[in-house]
């Protein structure tokens, strides 16, 4: 093969190679999906109401408890709705337990939440010495809402689902990150 | 050595081709998948409601760690042997199911212990043992936290007549409950160590001697 010739087939190999790549560069870019769906912002809310034996100078400790959940950037909201099933109440319940979430399912469908506070133990939303903290139980209730499970790891103290409650209490009230990872998990990130 | 670059640049173009191909016709094919809505449950003729499943969630105070306030809330201790669980029942007074499952109705099992020893209070040599939780065909109670038993475990158990739930104080004889559930309930090993699951681990294996000693003060 003459010089020439030998640069002539370089010359098609090059090209034949770039005529390639740029037909391959357009297949990916055509096989991008442009827009699968648009996501519109808004939330469902799953509601949520007291019953009369929640003192109203707990309802913006509820309230602040929801809010929580709402703002740890997940496609998901707690409403405040008074024809709700989805209840906070009181009860009586066993030695040792301050609150209590019962989470109804049929047809694996979830279709009422109840949660209780304790009638047996004292009340305070100021996070007050010698009371469990409303707010700070009521965030950790909300959790359960999600169907997220109470830990009890020792790495886990700190943390809105960690399955024990003391007096004087607060830090429920403050998600950690993997409390918010959980939720964004279950319900995807905003 | 330019040949061999040459030669690089159109098996990598050929690769990316082929991977752009296949990204075409896969969403040619497809489109975006659709969420596959859960498979009906089996159902038989005696059972043709669909399934229902409650969990409970209960929150503790840390106080129900301590072996103090397990002696303080339980009327009794004792050592025995579970001999058999029983099959799951309704709340209602027949223990058969509700007209309405999906109501407040709830389910519960009962353990049969054989005592051997009494540490604290009066109790027959042979009791039931009642738990909130258990499955009836395709409808469940889950329990977080309540205490659990196998057939043949030798237990130490903080014992309360209340009832862990309101709806089922009524329901057969007398009855035990376990105070603080899993937290009451005590698996006595052939070492003699007094063992318990899913609490923090500093609080899951104590001496007998030591979970005894709680209750008589010796």
């Amino acid at each position: 093969m003459s010089h020439s010739e030998e640069i002539m087939n370089r010359r098609k190999i090059g090209r034949g190679a770039g005529a390639l790549l740029l037909l391959a560069l357009f297949c990916v870019i055509a096989s991008a999906p442009v827009s699968a769906y648009s996501y519109g912002a808004d939330k469902w809310g799953v509601p949520y109401y007291w019953s009369g034996s929640i003192p109203a100078s707990w309802y913006n400790s509820i309230n602040s408890a929801a809010a929580a959940w709402n703002n740890a950037g997940s496609k998901f909201a707690f409403t405040k709705r008074s024809t709700t099933l989805d209840i906070i109440g009181k009860a009586s319940l066993p030695a040792g337990q301050i609150a209590q979430t019962l989470i109804s399912a049929q047809s694996y469908r979830i279709y009422k939440v109840l949660t209780n506070f304790s009638y047996n133990v004292s009340w305070s939303t100021t996070g007050q010495s010698g009371y469990y903290d409303v707010q700070n139980a009521a965030t950790h209730e909300f959790g359960h809402w999600l169907k997220l499970n109470d830990l009890y790891g020792s790495s886990d103290t700190e943390k809105t689902m960690y399955g024990y409650i003391s007096t004087g209490e607060t830090k429920k009230r403050t998600l950690h990150s993997d409390d918010i990872a959980g939720i964004k998990y279950i319900y995807g990130t905003a | 050595m330019k040949n061999m670059k040459k030669v690089w640049l159109a098996g990598f173009a050929a690769a990316a081709l082929v991977v752009g191909i296949a990204a075409l016709v896969v969403l040619a094919g497809g489109g975006p998948t659709t969420a596959t809505p859960p498979m009906s449950p089996t159902t038989t003729a005696t059972q043709s409601i669909s399934p229902t499943t409650k969990t409970i969630y209960p929150l503790w105070s840390t106080e129900v760690l301590d072996l103090s306030f397990l002696n303080k809330h339980s009327e009794s201790v004792v050592i025995g042997r579970v001999t058999e669980i029983l099959p799951s029942k309704w709340d209602t007074p027949d223990g058969g199911r509700p007209a309405d499952v999906a109501s407040d109705a709830q389910i519960y099992t009962d353990a049969i212990i054989q005592v051997d020893s009494t540490a604290k209070g009066s109790v027959p040599s042979r009791l039931v043992v009642r738990t909130l939780g258990g499955k009836i065909g395709d409808h469940s109670m889950d329990v977080e936290d309540a205490a659990k038993f196998e057939v043949g475990e030798k237990v130490l158990l903080f014992l309360t007549t209340n009832d862990p739930s309101d709806k089922t104080s009524t329901n057969g004889g007398a009855h035990y409950s376990v105070v603080g559930w899993k937290h009451g309930k005590f698996t006595i090993t052939s070492d003699n160590q007094a063992v318990r699951l899913e609490v923090p681990e500093q609080y899951q294996k104590l001496p007998l001697e030591e979970v005894l000693a709680s209750v008589t003060g010796q």
